[in-house]
């Protein structure tokens, strides 16, 4: 891997670090082959800065994805006020350049939706977005008539993922996206929850459906799932979708009142406690992506940074996991 | 929704407190400057209607009338605003509608009685001073809170034209006109009808408006909830 930022009186590299190096690069040398695992080849399209972005395949198809994308929960929510929109775009905008792909989002999310839709139809540059989106809604034969209008607002003719959010109406909304996938009107299908409810019936999803996608809650804290759901799909070869890996902000905001360890800067190349936390969560080998939310330029550039550099290796991620809960 | 009891207040919050406040400021632009006269103009009848509705029903009719108005704004200010950023808003804005039909009609109501009506007994000094509290403080005193914390005058929330302060005077007008005796007639068993069921709206109101600051963390949380609480006291005989 390549392009780790560094700065000029930073000390000779560690034989830590010459070893997550030789990592990375043996892990470059088998794409795809490990499934679930981290798969460090450059995309083949897209933005420049895409090139050094970690990307992870998903198990079901073998595309790749980058390893940090775009969450849009209360951030995107800024209604019709023209300001809040354009500072959106920018974000939305930074994150295609910077070579992000994976945007989310929901019904659920009041106008997240059309504040996407906005920002993408005023982007001219060369990224390309994976639109993740959820259908929400009950009773479930509703389902079809508010994907349509989740599409029309995002203004794209297709999704590439639709999600049951949060399990809701899942035993109707999964045949409906499961017919819509092999019509091709949508390319991959999940299930969705957060903050670790419902696992035991996400479990059983995973077990009966072939869905390509799982989303869940996972941080340094927050770690239930590495211990049935994360195994089980490597096993199943399902990719998985990481959210609220700061805790929807009071993660960053505790962590804020520490200093990051050395050790996470010179081994990690972290810059702050967000990349350390991203770095954790999307070095997981069952980890596809993990969707951080911001509204800031500064914060979406920093969040796309931890997917470059080296990747923790499963001791690091012990100490690193260790750390936080000690804090 | 299963495993209820995992969720936060936090959780049902859609939005960051800044997106919040920037609806008032654009409330402000969009109407300038006859939404902020009307709503002075509204502010300083409820007011003196409030001053004169103990002695006067014709007052309390008419100050029924101005708090329908005032209803009816925030009414707006819901659908158009608040409505693009919580799915939940259209629900809210029907209800703020619905009680501003209340409010009407109980000012309608009052102004059909004949005058002068039965023996009325006058409110108690305690619902007269917590009710005059109340609409100050929603009228005067609300504006002030945005830049107390720090927040530019453009986000301050005014009477008639944004909800809390709107409720906030409500609390405070509807223990005075509460009738002193038992209904009579036709016309005042409806009027005495039409003030119980003009009551729950506002309370509720005041309520999800107190949750709707706590999950944002607001200093200010705790105001409506304990005007309601002060209201019922105050009503009380």
């Amino acid at each position: 891997m390549t392009g780790r930022r560094m700065p000029a009186c930073e000390a000779p590299l560690p034989s830590r670090r010459g070893a997550l190096r030789r990592l990375s690069g043996a892990l470059a040398a088998l794409p795809g082959a490990l499934v679930g695992g981290p798969a460090l080849a450059a995309p083949g399209s897209g933005p420049p800065a895409a090139a050094d972005l970690l990307h992870k395949p998903l198990p079901s198809s073998g595309e790749r994805l980058p390893a940090v994308g775009l969450g849009t929960w209360i951030t995107f929510n800024v209604g019709a006020d023209p300001a809040a929109r354009a500072s959106c775009a920018a974000v939305l905008h930074a994150f295609l350049d910077g070579g992000g792909r994976v945007v989310d989002s929901s019904p659920m999310y009041g106008s997240a939706q059309a504040v996407i839709g906005d920002a993408l139809a005023r982007y001219r540059g060369p990224g390309q977005v994976y639109a993740a989106d959820k259908v929400w809604v009950s009773p479930g034969a509703r389902g079809p008539e508010q994907i349509e209008a989740s599409r029309r607002l995002w203004g794209l003719p297709r999704f590439d993922l639709l999600q049951v959010h949060n399990l809701l109406a899942w035993e109707a909304h999964l045949p409906t996206l499961m017919a819509m996938k092999s019509a091709g009107q949508v390319r991959h299908v999940g299930i969705s929850t957060s903050e670790g409810r419902r696992h035991a019936a996400v479990e059983a999803i995973m077990q009966a459906h072939p869905v390509d996608f799982v989303q869940v809650t996972y941080n340094p804290l927050d770690r239930e799932v590495e211990q049935r759901i994360l195994p089980l799909a490597a096993e199943r070869g399902i990719g998985v979708i990481v959210n609220r890996p700061f805790r929807q902000g009071a993660l960053l905001e505790a962590l804020a009142r520490h200093p990051l360890p050395a050790w996470a800067r010179t081994e990690l190349g972290c810059d702050g406690w967000a990349q350390y936390v991203l770095k954790y969560v999307v070095s997981h080998p069952a980890v596809t992506c993990a969707i951080p939310a911001t509204r800031q330029v500064a914060h979406v550039r920093q969040n796309l940074g931890a997917a470059r550099g080296p990747v923790p290796d499963a001791a690091l991620r012990r100490r690193m996991a260790a750390h936080v809960a000690a804090l | 929704m299963t495993e209820w009891w995992t969720y936060r207040l936090s959780d049902f919050l859609l939005f960051a407190p800044d997106t919040y406040r920037r609806l008032f400021e654009l409330a402000h632009a969009q109407g300038w400057p006859w939404a902020q006269a009307a709503a002075a103009v509204l502010g300083l009848g409820v007011g003196l209607c409030a001053a004169r509705a103990p002695a006067q029903p014709r007052a309390a009719a008419l100050g029924c009338l101005l708090l329908g108005a005032a209803w009816a704004g925030a009414a707006l200010f819901l659908g158009r605003h608040y409505a693009t950023i919580n799915w939940g808003a259209p629900a809210l804005a029907a209800a703020f509608w619905l009680q501003a039909a209340l409010l009407a009609a109980c000012g309608v109501t009052g102004l059909a009685t004949p005058q002068p009506g039965p023996p009325r007994r006058p409110p108690t000094l305690r619902a007269r001073r917590t009710g005059g509290w109340l609409i100050g403080a929603a009228v005067a005193g609300y504006p002030w809170l945005a830049p107390l914390q720090g927040q530019p005058w453009a986000q301050a929330e005014l009477f008639a034209q944004m909800p809390d302060p709107t409720v906030l005077a409500t609390l405070g007008l509807w223990p005075l006109l509460r009738a002193g005796a038992p209904p009579q007639g036709g016309a005042e068993r409806a009027a005495a009808l039409l003030w119980w069921l003009a009551w729950p709206i506002p309370l509720a109101a005041a309520l999800v408006a107190g949750a709707t600051l706590w999950a944002m963390g607001s200093p200010t949380a705790p105001l409506l909830p304990a005007a309601a609480a002060l209201a019922c006291w105050a009503a009380r005989r």
